[in-house]
């Protein structure tokens, strides 16, 4: 066991803010602390006068490989309430991220899935290495990622949402560009390279206007998520976890097998 | 004065509105933006016109708004600052509103203000050495103005990329994420531009009117007055601010603005 923090963050003389989601023995799964970490890290950096972009990564051989499954697991049999909790942490989380009025940049290798998706799509810019492998896999479980929808929709496109979300299909990093989710194409391990010019390129305009410019998009693209409509996300996805479907998607998880809905599956 | 905007009107009712500034790289100062508006409010009132044409004189289309016209705000009062300000806005405002298709020839590269030129128009053409880069936050600006029409046009996620960023990006990309509709080698870029004007003469007039207000109104983010006054407000405020006056006095001392060093 390690005292290591679930997130790491450094703040560099030029403010950069480098968060690292730092959980590599689980391919950086999240659980209720990374949330947390999430959460109100957003919101620390985007108070933080020193910090001018935030850039988001992942430790160990992944990006982010979506929600722990045992930690929704043990969550989905706790009480309606405490379920409504988690989701609106976890939609909270994203919306801080989103909201942020400085530019956000992810960095993206090996697995980005489910909630993954929604931090990368949250951010302003993605640079992925071609290694980088994408999924929106909650059905797939008999969960549902709702509360990543409204970013997933505004970055990807709702064509290719309405797509991977629904097959739960892997996608490649040139599949992601392709489609302008990803931005940016670098080789296994360039990410630090590419990154430089598109950081540099960020410090040499006006913080201000940088600011300015980033809140009259969202302004006129109309991505703010007013708080009614993201406990309606977070309730929606409390009670998709707290279903019969949830419980035997999570279980067969569990058990390493298919689930029962899929046509041949021992149950 | 002859005028800085060259008119045209050939006998199938093309017209030709060429910025004719080469010396200033076409940059946009108020009797460019009067005349452009003016030569709009004239097609708006022909209805024999059947297309327009967006050029620039010189080797590069347009550089962006001149740096003398953005310089005047530090001397005017808020007021003028702002009528300013919505003089550039209705300039765009009047090539996206226009009910006749409207094409760009672009030789050599758009920036900052040149981009939402060519962010306002329908088709865009442009050589394959062109560059592009929405640079306003480089100078303490915000690209606010072009916002309604490139949030439309690239989308939003490019946007949130190279409007924060600044960054240069080639024609191969602009023509990627749909700035511009088609490439072609320099020596080509006449011909290009006149089988554009050539399928539009094509299709019916009454059916391109109906189309294009159908495909404005259904454009998101709609390019409405409440949009366009939102980006006029974060505009002036940025041409008159402080990291403006920076940004334009560290250009003319030929060294980097406060930020991009990090030093007070």
């Amino acid at each position: 066991m390690t005292d290591e923090p679930v997130v790491l963050c450094d703040i560099d003389a030029r403010g950069v803010a480098m968060v690292t989601i730092n959980r590599p023995r689980v391919n950086n799964a999240y659980n209720g602390e990374v949330v947390d970490a999430l959460l109100e890290g957003a919101l620390a950096l985007d108070a933080d006068p020193n910090v001018r972009l935030v850039v988001i990564r992942g430790n160990g051989r992944h990006f982010q490989a979506g929600a722990d499954l045992k930690w929704l697991k043990a969550v989905s049999a706790q009480s309606v309430e405490e379920n409504i909790e988690v989701s609106r942490r976890t939609t909270n989380a994203i919306r801080n991220l989103d909201n942020c009025s400085k530019p956000t940049l992810a960095l993206v290798h090996g697995g980005c899935f489910g909630g993954g998706t929604g931090i990368a799509a949250a951010c302003d810019i993605v640079i992925a290495s071609e290694d980088a492998v994408f999924s929106i896999a909650e059905a797939r479980w008999g969960v549902m990622a709702g509360p990543i929808f409204p970013q997933l929709n505004a970055a990807m496109g709702s064509h290719n949402v309405r797509r991977y979300a629904q097959t739960c299909e892997r996608f490649t990093a040139a599949e992601a560009w392709e489609m302008g989710f990803v931005h940016e194409l670098c080789p296994v391990g360039g990410l630090d390279d590419a990154a430089a010019p598109v950081i540099a390129a960020i410090l040499s305009n006006g913080p201000n206007a940088v600011t300015a410019t980033k809140g009259l998009i969202r302004d006129l693209a109309g991505l703010e998520i007013d708080d009614e409509a993201g406990e309606s996300l977070a309730r929606g996805h409390a009670a998709k976890r707290l279903s019969a479907e949830a419980s035997e998607g999570l279980t067969s998880f569990a058990e390493k097998r298919e689930a029962a809905w899929y046509p041949g599956a021992a149950s | 004065m002859s005028s800085p905007v060259l008119e045209t009107r050939d006998s199938r009712g093309v017209v030709t509105l060429t910025i004719d500034r080469p010396a200033q790289r076409n940059a946009l100062d108020s009797v460019v933006m009067d005349a452009m508006t003016a030569a709009f409010a004239g097609v708006a009132a022909d209805a024999s016109v059947r297309a327009v044409v967006i050029a620039g004189a010189g080797p590069v289309f347009c550089a962006g708004v001149d740096f003398g016209w953005l310089r005047q705000a530090q001397a005017q009062d808020g007021a003028a600052n702002r009528a300013d300000s919505e003089k550039l806005a209705a300039m765009y405002q009047a090539i996206d509103a226009c009910t006749r298709p409207v094409v760009a020839r672009v030789q050599g590269g758009a920036w900052a203000g040149g981009c939402s030129l060519i962010a306002a128009c329908d088709v865009v053409v442009a050589d394959d050495n062109a560059r592009f880069a929405i640079t306003e936050a480089r100078i303490g600006l915000t690209p606010s103005l072009m916002l309604p029409y490139m949030i439309g046009r690239v989308g939003l996620r490019q946007v949130r990329r190279y409007c924060l960023t600044g960054e240069t990006f080639d024609v191969e990309t602009a023509r990627r994420i749909s700035l511009v509709s088609k490439v072609v080698p320099e020596a080509s870029l006449d011909a290009a531009v006149a089988d554009v004007v050539d399928a539009l003469l094509h299709c019916a007039p009454d059916s391109l009117l109906q189309t294009k207000a159908l495909v404005r109104e259904w454009t998101r983010p709609p390019a409405s007055d409440a949009a366009i006054g939102l980006a006029v407000d974060a505009f002036a405020a940025g041409r008159g601010g402080d990291e403006a006056r920076e940004g334009l006095s560290a250009r003319d001392g030929a060294r980097p603005p406060q930020w991009a060093t990090g030093s007070d």
